[in-house]
């Protein structure tokens, strides 16, 4: 029996401190007698509020009357363009008594809500918000400043900033970040020295996005220990090269045009997933050359990798050809290539080749070639294409002695076959 | 090495065995089985058999197996997750949410509290008017007509 007490002085002292044990029990068993949500406990009621945009929170208080003041002591809050607007000048930030906050979430794209959004800003930092995520579509003319106290809030532990045109961020004063764990900045306009400002302010991050941002030349983590998972996705149309260094990170995950990033120093990476936008063109081979070799050699010693399938052409590049690749030591390896009828492509068998560690092979796009696709299915054709699977199939066994396991998705009418 | 079991009982008296790390996704199991109680049986005084059984099977579909390589669930097991997790939510009566919110909330099981806290969110209240959460909820209006228009009237945006 005193199981069930010990309960009670350790997850229900923690959970529901403000409710006698007897009350708790009494609003249990009624809840569980009757099903209904009236007989929740205040704090369950409350986080169902944390899940809502702050406007249906606020029509909850017109439930019964006990729900009355509950949305003004929800940690959570959540506006976009038009509820910010009517929120604020309807001054509910006054009613609202949270003492902390777990999280705000803003969107907006009017000129005209800025001193609003400034004012959500400073309440949650005030009120020492972990969370906050701010998605800030003005024009791109539109230069908005943040408020200092942004760039200074020990209890931040996760930052999302989105803008659609590219809002500029530059912190003018210094960045405290100190318990910053994740950053992700999508679409923002950020120069090297605004970047370097940042990260020296977040001594802690283990996660940072660039996503689409326009456009920091150099991405340097190494003052970074904490950082693990760096996912950059660069623009379409990027003129400039990046250098990325990055000594212990885990884990990367690049989108990029054929400008491929200088990777230096990335001694720690264990897992890469790395993708291109488009097609190489071939305007320029050798730069081309010296930048795949230069990847693929900081890639040497990462146990899982992943290539699209842009990425696979690029290694078949006529000026690749007869390059030596380096020696890859890559045990568990993904393809999304598109394989045609009895043809590999000589990029795929080099890296095979090079692969003399492998025990896991994924090969997640097996098509067959654009324009055959959608050919009535014929008995014969079928034919083909499981001696295409077959001739693959040999060539994996007769370079790869190590392989343990390959999955191999093709279409799915290779499996499914010809019935007259 | 064999696998531990670790045995719960529900509120009506029914026996659940399970693998202990289904029963570790409960933070508030640990703290009963510090107490010495683990070649016993542990009494979940606050909830009924049926409530359990749903719990336990949330936490054998969450349970995390390795792959062998050290490596945890792959990112397409995250989306059949996500998907398992809807339909399960799907498949109960209202009810059965709130109890199980409940239990969730009792034996702290947070992915399991907070699945079930959006779905509530989601399904019962978010884009619905006052009335309409009303019906859902099967709320009882108990303020007067003067008291719900004062109310309406203090934060009047959030009504339109």
């Amino acid at each position: 029996m005193w199981v069930k007490k010990r309960y009670l002085m350790t997850a229900g002292v923690r959970v529901r401190s403000s409710l006698s044990e007897k009350r708790v029990r009494t609003i249990k068993t009624r809840a569980l007698e009757e099903g209904s949500i009236s007989f929740l406990p205040d704090e369950i009621l409350q986080h169902i509020l944390c899940f809502l945009p702050t406007k249906f929170a606020i029509r909850t208080s017109l439930l019964p009357k006990r729900w009355k003041g509950l949305w003004c002591d929800t940690p959570c809050i959540s506006f976009a363009s038009c509820t910010l607007m009517a929120a604020s000048r309807n001054r509910t930030q006054e009613c609202y008594t949270a003492q902390k906050m777990m999280s705000l979430q803003l969107r907006t794209g009017q000129i005209r809500s800025v001193n609003h959004i400034n004012v959500w800003i400073e309440l949650a930092m005030n009120r020492r918000v972990e969370s906050l995520s701010l998605e800030l579509d003005f024009k791109s003319d539109y230069n908005y400043t943040f408020p200092d106290s942004f760039f200074n809030q020990s209890s931040l532990k996760e930052l999302s900033l989105e803008s659609r045109f590219k809002t500029m961020i530059v912190p003018k004063v210094s960045v405290s970040w100190t318990s910053l764990k994740k950053l992700s900045l999508r679409r923002c306009k950020l120069s090297d020295e605004s970047l370097a400002t940042i990260l020296s302010g977040c001594p802690v991050l283990e996660s940072l996005t660039l996503w689409f941002c326009d456009d920091p030349t150099v991405v340097d983590l190494s003052d970074s220990p904490s950082l693990r998972t760096l996912e950059v996705q660069r623009d379409f149309d990027v003129l400039t090269p990046m250098k990325i260094l990055a000594p212990h990170i885990r884990c990367l995950r690049l989108d990029s045009t054929n400008l491929l990033p200088t990777l230096f120093d990335v001694s720690s990476l264990a897992e890469a997933k790395l993708s291109l936008w488009c097609r190489p063109l071939a305007t320029d081979g050798e730069f081309l050359k010296v930048a795949v070799l230069m990847m693929l050699e900081s890639l040497q010693n990462v146990e899982k990798l992943s290539f699209g399938r842009e990425f696979i052409e690029l290694f078949s590049f006529p000026d690749l050809l007869g390059v030596p690749f380096p020696m890859m030591k890559v045990k568990d390896l993904t393809l999304e290539a598109t394989l045609h009828e009895y043809v590999i492509p000589p990029g795929i068998e080099r890296l095979l080749q090079n692969s003399s560690d492998l025990k896991k092979l994924h090969i997640s796009n097996w098509k067959t070639r654009p324009g055959v696709r959608r050919r009535r299915r014929s008995q014969s054709r079928w034919d083909a294409e499981s001696n295409d699977v077959a001739t693959f199939m040999e060539l994996m066994f007769e370079n790869i002695k190590t392989l343990e396991k390959m999955v191999v998705r093709v279409d799915d009418y290779y499996l499914d076959p010809y019935v007259p | 090495m064999s696998k531990k079991n670790i045995v719960l009982k529900s509120s009506n008296g029914i026996i659940f065995e399970v693998e202990e790390a289904v029963a570790l996704q409960s933070e508030t199991i640990p703290y009963m089985i510090e107490d010495d109680c683990a070649n016993d049986t542990i009494p979940l005084a606050n909830v009924t058999g049926d409530i359990l059984a749903l719990v336990i099977e949330y936490c054998k579909k969450h349970v995390v197996v390795a792959d062998g390589d050290g490596g945890g669930s792959s990112s397409s097991s995250q989306e059949d997750l996500k998907n398992w997790d809807a339909q399960f939510m799907n498949d109960l009566d209202q009810s059965k949410i709130f109890n199980l919110l409940l239990a969730a909330d009792f034996l702290n099981i947070k992915t399991l509290f907070d699945l079930t806290c959006q779905f509530v969110a989601d399904t019962m209240i978010k884009g619905k008017s006052v009335e309409e959460v009303r019906r859902t909820l099967n709320i009882e209006k108990d303020y007067t007509s003067e008291e719900e228009a004062k109310a309406r009237q203090e934060n009047e945006w959030a009504f339109k």
